[in-house]
């Protein structure tokens, strides 16, 4: 039974693979950039893979099947986590929740900032909905569990929007806080892309 | 509850809870709440100080799949006419309801009330609205404290009738009004009276 899983998940993660190197082609990126990244994700076994992908896709379900249509998102995804892992020289680890762990190639943890949460916006949600999506989702993670201050989003709709409304109505912004959670700050994976010295205040 | 004694309807908490608001000092937006909304179901209203949206669901499961995009819709409806120096981008209310009851999705409905990111979020389910009357008390935040006039006056100043205290009766009008007035001034109430060369 085990084999028959880590056979599917490794056939789902070649799907994934396959919808990134067409991505790759038509956009002109460095052939075979995500081919570590995939190796990575492999690791997960088949439930966890499920989860990771109803977190990336923001879907209600806890796990979420496999659709053709959707690879070239979850592709979208990996595709700027191999970026981040490349030009800040950090490996990524996957947790079910849709947050990723980035640390040194010396296995040393990173801070923090090494913690970020990735989603889709499947190309039909805008910013707002996925920026409040993404806030509501953290809030709900288990206590102790670290909570990233950034999340790395594609294809979001119309990309960011101007927002005059204040991160947070119950309080004044707070740099620095051993009580209250920094709001959570949304990157377009293309901005990371137009601008690589992005990468390394993300992630750094 | 409705007239019927049956559950209300989408149509009756959207006419109640905008009348609520309109009776009290709102303004509905001609505009919709976005092009993904229709009036029927998600309108905007503002007073001098807030701008509050209303959003009102079949099914608990729409609004938990929903409220996320109405937060967005009313957050670029704000920002299409209210600038970030605005102390009004601070009072943005998103009201979600639906007759529908959230059943074990408790804690998800209790961290969309607890969520104060962007806007302040007022939600009720079919457990809080069993009649036309539970819909004032949910937009309760919203609407004007009501106080009568008595509550709102200014007592009397307790140094002014100072003088007529049955305590204080038999020692000089004079001298009252010097250790009041040294009270009021933070000035050294003994020393006024011993200026004044204790002849009152």
């Amino acid at each position: 039974m085990d084999e028959v899983g880590r056979q599917l998940t490794a056939l789902m993660c070649h799907e994934v693979w396959a919808a990134g190197r067409v991505i790759e082609k038509r956009r002109g990126y460095l052939a075979g950039a995500m081919d570590g990244t995939c190796d990575k994700l492999r690791r997960l076994d088949l439930v966890d893979l499920g989860s990771l992908r109803a977190a990336w896709l923001l879907s209600r379900e806890s796990y979420k099947r496999d659709f053709p249509g959707e690879r070239p998102l979850l592709a979208d995804l990996l595709l700027g986590i191999a970026l981040l892992e490349d030009v800040a020289g950090v490996a990524a680890g996957f947790d079910p929740t849709g947050i990723v762990r980035f640390t040194r190639h010396d296995g040393t943890a990173n801070d923090q900032r090494g913690v970020l949460v990735f989603a889709s916006g499947g190309g039909h949600l805008n910013w707002l909905t996925v920026e409040a999506e993404l806030t509501s989702r953290l809030s709900q993670l288990i206590p102790g569990m670290p909570r990233p201050r950034r999340a790395i989003v594609a294809a979001v709709q119309g990309g960011r929007v101007p927002n005059p409304n204040p991160d947070d109505i119950a309080r004044e912004i707070e740099d620095e806080s051993i009580i209250f959670e920094p709001a959570l700050e949304l990157v377009d994976v293309e901005d990371l892309r137009r601008k690589p010295e992005l990468v390394a205040q993300v992630v750094a | 509850m409705n007239d019927a004694g049956g559950k209300l309807t989408e149509l009756q908490i959207m006419a109640a809870a905008s009348s609520t608001l309109v009776e009290n000092g709102y303004r509905q937006s001609p505009a919709p709440l976005g092009e993904e909304w229709t009036a029927q179901f998600a309108r905007v209203f503002e007073d001098p100080y807030s701008v509050v949206a209303v959003a009102v669901f079949p099914t608990w499961a729409e609004l938990k799949d929903q409220w996320t995009a109405a937060q967005a819709s009313l957050i670029s409806a704000m920002s299409q006419s209210i600038s970030s120096a605005d102390p009004k981008v601070w009072e943005g209310y998103l009201v979600l309801l639906t007759p529908s009851t959230a059943g074990t999705d408790r804690a998800i409905l209790d961290s969309i009330r607890r969520d104060t990111s962007r806007t302040r979020k007022l939600v009720a389910t079919g457990e809080e609205l069993r009649r036309v009357v539970d819909i004032e008390e949910i937009l309760g935040p919203l609407l004007p404290l009501e106080a009568n006039a008595q509550d709102l006056m200014i007592p009397e100043d307790p140094l002014e009738s100072l003088a007529s205290l049955p305590a204080v009766r038999g020692i000089p009008l004079a001298a009252i009004e010097r250790v009041v007035d040294a009270f009021r001034n933070q000035q050294p109430i003994l020393e006024r009276l011993n200026r004044a060369g204790g002849n009152g």
